[in-house]
């Protein structure tokens, strides 16, 4: 298969891998991913890697020949190690040590569609191939894998949305969301507002975010509570705001507040665009809910890296906890 | 002992059938496509060829009984069962540079069913996100359920 065919079909597993396992990525593994799934070809001295690493290309063939080491399970797991472990260790994170995973199998797996399989249970000569009718495989260079790139590249586009988004955060962003403006009269805490809407008040409950309680009855004051409440006054107090009430779901808590999306005019253009929901998360002044909501993966990503920086409550609150 | 080289089911017995001839285990005359006529070597099998596999496994199916027959490679789809049916030993002879193919189709499709099983953890753990992703597998696999038995390799 040729390298263009390799790096599409890895785009299109990661992209997968992370709207399955929830995985929050940046352009630093696409390229890894990419690298990754080249790799095994270094057996094979007329692929592209091969061709540029010359004479070690030539030295890994006669050893191992084409479609054999390199193309094995054993070879994926070591090479998870050898590559993914320090990366693991230097970035403190497994996200790059998962896209060597993932670039590097994706090779495997796609080699294995194609007419001629892979020795992937090497030492063993076995030939693994999927699907196991030879009609049905790939053969490389000819219009089947043209085919197959199609289909590799559609599949990408679809994973990429809700390798961001989330499956359910597509859906609910799909089933879209009732908008109204309104005028904020009181701020209860960090997360509950008072809301004039077409002159009744209503009280609204934001959705994804949790502060430390303030003011419920019968619980203490919770540490960076009274920050997130501050801050929530004076962001919101007397402020212009447009709600933003998701259709799927329910749109009002057990206390009967309704859960909203709050959006401010920061640029004063009259477009309501800045989310204040996610400011809270950003700022470390509140944790995230694990409910299913349009934007729970962006939310859970802010609130990783606030909490890696130490901001607000993650910084300040040793004993704090996710929702 | 009957050795025969590796081919189709058709070809192992017109194989056969000119092996028992030259062990003269069975007249020529019997099979109809030679209609009576005396034939040589050529001739037999064009007319073992034209027979049809019923009528040759009638004709040598009695000379087959408790026999080893030695296939020189291995026989496509139904063959060996078919000569096991008739009574024979059926003995294939692997060439050692002959590949072997480990068909992963099963594999794939266990972890397809694992995924679609993931529907019932969702629902425990109260997961939409996992419970969508459930759903989405599951339309997958019954939509790929007709092709399941298509997409295995055939038996060598």
């Amino acid at each position: 298969m040729r390298i263009a065919t390799h790096i599409i079909f890895a785009e299109c597993c990661w992209f997968a891998t992370s709207a399955v396992l929830d995985v929050h990525y940046e352009v630093t593994s696409i390229l890894l991913v990419a690298a990754a799934s080249v790799l095994p070809d270094v057996d094979h001295p007329k692929s592209w890697t091969g061709h540029k690493l010359g004479s070690v290309s030539e030295v890994l063939n006669r050893f191992f020949g084409n479609r054999s080491f390199l193309h094995s399970l054993l070879a994926l797991v070591l090479v998870s190690i050898v590559l993914g472990l320090p990366l693991w260790l230097v970035s403190g994170s497994s996200l790059l040590a998962t896209a060597v995973f993932v670039g590097y199998g994706s090779h495997l797996f796609a080699d294995m569609m194609t007419l001629g399989g892979t020795q992937l249970f090497w030492p063993s000569r076995a030939i693994a191939v999927f699907p196991g009718r030879d009609e049905y495989r790939v053969v490389p260079g000819a219009g089947s894998e043209r085919v197959f790139v199609a289909v590799a590249l559609v599949l990408a586009l679809l994973f990429y949305p809700v390798s961001k988004a989330g499956f359910d955060g597509l859906i609910y962003r799909m089933g879209g969301a009732d908008r109204v403006y309104g005028r904020v009269t009181k701020v209860t805490d960090g997360d509950t507002v008072s809301v004039e809407v077409y002159g009744q008040i209503q009280p609204v409950r934001l959705i994804g975010v949790d502060t430390p309680e303030t003011v419920a009855p019968g619980q203490p004051v919770g540490c960076f509570g009274k920050e997130a409440s501050a801050y929530t006054k004076k962001m919101l107090t007397k402020r212009l705001v447009r709600l933003e009430i998701p259709r799927i779901g329910d749109s009002e808590d057990a206390y009967g507040r309704t859960l909203a999306y709050v959006y401010l005019d920061t640029d004063n253009d009259g477009a309501y665009e800045h989310l204040f929901n996610e400011d809270l998360v950003t700022l470390g002044l509140a944790r995230t809910t694990t409910f299913s909501h349009a934007y729970r993966r962006e939310f859970e990503r802010l609130r990783q890296e606030a909490e890696e920086r130490g901001a607000g409550l993650w910084g300040s609150c040793p004993g704090a906890t996710l929702y | 002992m009957f050795s025969i080289p590796a081919g189709s089911r058709k070809a192992a017995l017109v194989y056969l059938g000119l092996a028992a001839w030259r062990e003269n285990l069975y007249d020529p005359k019997d099979l109809g496509e030679v209609r009576g006529r005396e034939v040589d070597e050529a001739g037999l099998q064009r007319a073992l060829y034209r027979s049809s596999i019923g009528e040759i496994e009638h004709l040598i199916g009695p000379m087959l009984k408790g026999r080893r027959v030695v296939v020189e490679g291995r026989l496509a789809g139904t063959g060996r069962t078919a000569l096991e049916r008739l009574g024979a030993e059926v003995d294939e002879l692997r060439l050692e540079d002959e590949k072997r193919y480990v068909d992963m189709t099963p594999a794939i499709f266990v972890v397809a069913a694992l995924a679609m099983a993931v529907r019932y953890i969702s629902l425990g753990l109260d997961d939409q996100d996992l419970y969508i992703l459930a759903g989405l597998a599951f339309a997958l696999m019954y939509g790929l359920r007709p092709f399941f038995s298509k997409m295995q390799r055939p038996r060598d």
